[in-house]
């Protein structure tokens, strides 16, 4: 090395050691692939993990913890991506109990208001409780089973809420109205379908049968719009087709579903939808 | 004798800035790996169940005791365990019940984990 070169040979072993340095721990010797997180898995683990979060809230109705678990998966709305993978799950002819089961819970989710932010930080999953010397469970019904109070620092199980409303396990749905609608906004022909109970809430999970000929039918739930509405459901349908729509649960038939062109009184005529109001009977 | 002199230190100029580069390097090759394997480490995307820490496979190992506790479904328990990759799905709860343990879960979500793992057993 020439003395007259200065310092740049000091420059070189920087950038050498650095490049090397990345390279062994980037690219030869990463981080092990292990101990990862929910957020980081992929989109079918995570379907299978949300599904199972899903079920969990199903057994327990523990609302809090079910938010938790669906904390860690990362979703920007925890809400709307349950409603997302049940719509695919039936548009997939997956299971409809699982689309009935994720709806339920992201229903649930709206029903509750946004908890009070308490930390800024995400809720530590229970190793890190653990680490904070709290457990990371407390017990049902506020027994907390000789662990320490107050440390619901994750998946708590607070005093059960009322359970879930599942429609199964309600009277039988009446057509309140049904209705042509013409709303120039609407581009495309849609049977929009609103599912309420008694006191004019939306009920999510009721399954839809859409048919239109004798080999061509479809299912739908409501709450796959919880922008919408929880006991909202639409399907895109085809103008002067006959549709027959069936809620199997409460054996109702709503036949002779027709969508027509709607014609303003200036300008083109564009397509007009069709709304179908089902409640409970008071 | 000047120019020995003159060799002599040039030759020693050259050792220390030898030394000087590989103190550097060293130095920086520590940072590089720092920042590498700390600061920012590889992010793994598109991971499985299998690889997921261990409080993560006890929660979900969990969720599967509380809807089994509501199903009574072992098979789909199973099914359900087995996508964590364990040997089998008592191994499975088995070391979910030590991680619980330690982590100072609660005494009835420890029940639920040992009353899926002695389903389990008696199931096969």
């Amino acid at each position: 090395m020439n003395s007259d070169r200065g310092h740049w040979y000091l420059i070189t072993a920087l950038v050498l050691g650095v490049s090397l340095g990345l390279l062994i721990s980037w690219v030869i010797a990463p981080v092990r692939l292990e101990d990862t997180h929910p957020k980081n898995l992929r989109e079918d683990y995570k379907d299978v993990y949300r599904s199972l979060i899903a079920r969990a809230y199903q057994a327990n109705q523990n609302l809090p913890r079910a938010k938790a678990r669906l904390d860690l998966l990362g979703d920007e709305n925890a809400a709307q991506a349950l409603a997302a993978q049940a719509q695919r799950s039936l548009a997939e002819q997956g299971d409809q109990e699982t689309a009935r089961i994720l709806v339920n819970l992201s229903a649930a989710l709206q029903r509750t208001p946004a908890p009070e932010e308490t930390s800024p930080s995400p809720t530590p999953p229970p190793e890190e409780a653990a680490e904070q010397g709290t457990p990371p469970t407390s017990t049902e019904n506020g027994n907390n089973g000789g662990t320490p109070e107050g440390t619901d620092t994750y998946a708590t199980r607070t005093p059960l809420p009322p359970p879930t409303f599942t429609p199964t396990d309600a009277p039988p749905f009446i057509v309140e109205e049904r209705t042509k609608l013409c709303d120039p906004n609407i581009t495309v022909p849609l049977i929009q379908v609103f599912a309420t109970n008694a006191d004019g809430e939306g009920v999510p999970g009721v399954e839809i049968l859409i048919s239109w000929a004798p080999d061509r039918q479809e299912r739908f739930l409501t709450g796959l719009k919880p922008e919408i509405g929880k006991g909202y459901a639409d399907f895109e349908a085809e103008m002067g087709v006959t549709y027959t729509i069936e809620i199997p649960e409460s054996g109702l038939v709503i036949s002779d579903v027709v969508i027509t062109e709607c014609q303003p009184d200036s300008g083109d005529p564009y397509p007009g939808s069709y709304q179908i109001y089902i409640t409970y009977p008071n | 004798m000047a120019q020995y002199v003159s060799t002599h230190f040039k030759s020693r100029a050259m050792m220390t800035r030898w030394t000087l580069f590989f103190i550097v390097l060293m130095i920086s090759l520590g940072i590089g790996l720092y920042y590498g394997w700390v600061i920012n480490p590889v992010q793994y995307e598109d991971t499985s169940l299998q690889t997921l820490r261990m409080d993560f496979k006890t929660d979900y190992a969990l969720m599967v005791a509380e809807v089994y506790k509501e199903n009574q479904d072992i098979t789909w328990a199973m099914n359900r365990l087995a996508l964590l990759g364990y040997a089998s799905p008592t191994e499975c709860l088995t070391e979910a019940l030590s991680f619980a343990s330690q982590a100072g879960y609660t005494l009835p979500d420890m029940y639920l984990l040992r009353d899926l793992k002695n389903a389990l057993e008696e199931s096969m």
